[in-house]
């Protein structure tokens, strides 16, 4: 994130932990108060601003961690509640980015935890299907595809999200996750390493 | 460097995360041997097909102005300082992570040990899977009496009393008896009521795997290889997690910490001992392990 971008979202958030801070005072002062409407006025203008800057990559973040569509939409909703209200608790040097995709991930993680496992789901990976890749229709091998990543315990698969479809650095990683780059490496081998024993079948030649 | 060597070496080499003479030895090999050059492809067609099979749909128009719409409809409803989340239970919600590291440790040894390359993983998964136990809520616990930060200059002995007695001599490891004893340490795991409790069983499980591996290496360094990386699991996904838990007391924390630092420096000794006498991916995997003891003996 360049300056004058990380400028423009300390503004914001500062906006938003002013609306934060005297939301309380809103319910003991008049709402008339000449203060009040022009510091909800900004406040509402940065949230939108930072929904509209972060709610596509929220939106891809979740959707590759989950694969579910139906609850996509709920878990961005969940994810940007908990980025507001812990805003107050955002501090000058942190990384904006990383703050948002760390949220996304344990949203998604929590989800995942929430989840039953599909044990039916795995079966078919690796059985009853046919070898040649051409005669398997996009949709299952997609649907293969999906399955060997829900197999992967979430630690892994959220480096892999990040690595592979973010494009993020394994420092970058391991900021986002608290974790030390080389785990984040060891983590990425090891789940490329399960990826590829799961889908075999779709990377012979 | 022959095949064994670039094998391991290969995810690496594709991330662009080795150095640069690490990486331009694997390119030298690669030009020039065709089966693990296949190896490298294999990766890039897995890249291939992961971004092709998780393409986000397109959203219809106007649907992210919807979205925008709900999200602060959500915010303006939902109270200042209102919290939905479900209450969190540290205790619990650790243990759970603790004793399924346990188990993926379990899995990874019989993938090694039993299943072929490209096949039974998932199969062997699903067998074991019923062993993840559920462990008890425990009640909140107060903090020890120590206050252990910063580190003193000698740790106290570990206690070693606390250690479960994991180790049987002539125990084949991969063979069930030994996942057994493995399904143990993760109840164990989940049982335990603090986190200095769980460091210490996961520690008793770690040195396990090291035994086991000075057991089997030179007779079947595949085995050994899988025992190193059980035991890189153990440190990375099961107690480097507690001892970052910040829903934990600093008390609490201290305790873990301090055995853990002792118990890393003395595994990192053996492990480059083990290392020394060893070659091809079993060294790269136990220099991986090596790296691991450091992360958690760094204060």
């Amino acid at each position: 994130m360049g300056a004058q971008e990380a400028d423009f979202f300390l503004d914001s958030v500062k906006h938003l932990t002013d609306l934060s801070d005297c939301q309380g005072e809103v319910d003991h002062v008049s709402s008339g108060s000449a203060v009040v409407p022009e510091t909800g006025r900004i406040a509402s203008q940065s949230r939108e601003d930072l929904i509209s800057r972060y709610q596509r990559r929220v939106f891809a973040v979740i959707y590759r961690m989950t694969g579910r569509h139906s609850e996509v939409d709920d878990l961005c909703q969940e994810t940007f509640l908990q980025i507001f209200r812990s805003l107050p608790g955002f501090r000058e040097g942190t990384d904006l980015d990383a703050w948002v995709y760390r949220i996304a991930m344990n949203v998604s993680i929590d989800y995942h935890r929430r989840r039953s496992k599909e044990k039916g789901a795995i079966e078919v990976l690796g059985r009853n299907g046919s070898k040649n890749e051409e005669e398997l229709p996009d949709e299952e091998k997609h649907a293969a595809v999906r399955k060997a990543l829900d197999v992967l315990p979430a630690a892994q698969k959220s480096v892999v999200v990040l690595r592979l479809f973010e494009g993020l650095s394994h420092e970058e990683i391991a900021a986002i996750l608290e974790i030390p780059a080389a785990t984040v490496r060891w983590r990425l081998h090891s789940a490329l390493e399960k990826l590829e024993s799961l889908l075999g079948r779709y990377l012979d030649v | 460097m022959n095949c064994e060597q670039a094998r391991g070496l290969i995810p690496a080499f594709w991330d662009g995360s080795l150095g640069p003479e690490e990486h331009q030895r694997v390119q030298q090999h690669l030009e020039s041997c065709t089966a693990c050059a296949e190896s490298r492809d294999r990766i890039a067609r897995l890249e291939a097909l992961l971004k092709d099979s998780l393409r986000v749909p397109n959203a219809p128009d106007g649907s992210w102005a919807d979205q925008q719409g709900r999200i602060l409809a959500a915010l303006e409803s939902s109270a200042p300082g209102e919290d939905h989340r479900a209450p969190r239970r540290p205790y619990f919600r650790m243990a759970l992570i603790a004793a399924a590291a346990l188990v993926a440790a379990g899995i990874g040894i019989l993938l090694w040990k039993e299943a072929p390359p490209h096949r039974s993983s998932v199969e062997v998964a699903e067998k074991l899977s019923p062993v993840i136990p559920s462990p008890r809520l425990p009640e909140p616990v107060p903090a020890p009496p120590e206050t252990p930060t910063p580190v003193p200059p000698e740790a106290p002995p570990l206690p070693r009393e606390a250690l479960p007695s994991t180790t049987v001599a002539g125990l084949v490891p991969g063979s069930p008896e030994h996942l057994k004893q493995m399904a143990d340490e993760s109840v164990d795991v989940g049982l335990a009521e603090t986190a200095t409790e769980r460091v210490v069983v996961f520690l008793g499980a770690a040195d396990s795997r090291l035994q086991e591996l000075r057991r089997v290496m030179g007779k079947d360094d595949v085995m050994a290889a899988a025992l190193a990386k059980a035991y890189i699991l153990l440190l990375r996904e099961g107690i480097g997690p507690l001892l970052r838990d910040r829903e934990e007391s600093p008390e609490s924390l201290g305790g873990a910490r301090r055995i853990a630092l002792e118990r890393a420096r003395k595994q990192e000794d053996s492990l480059s001992l083990l290392g020394g006498a060893a070659s091809g991916t079993l060294k790269v995997t136990l220099n991986e392990a090596i790296e691991a003891s450091r992360e958690l003996a760094k204060p």
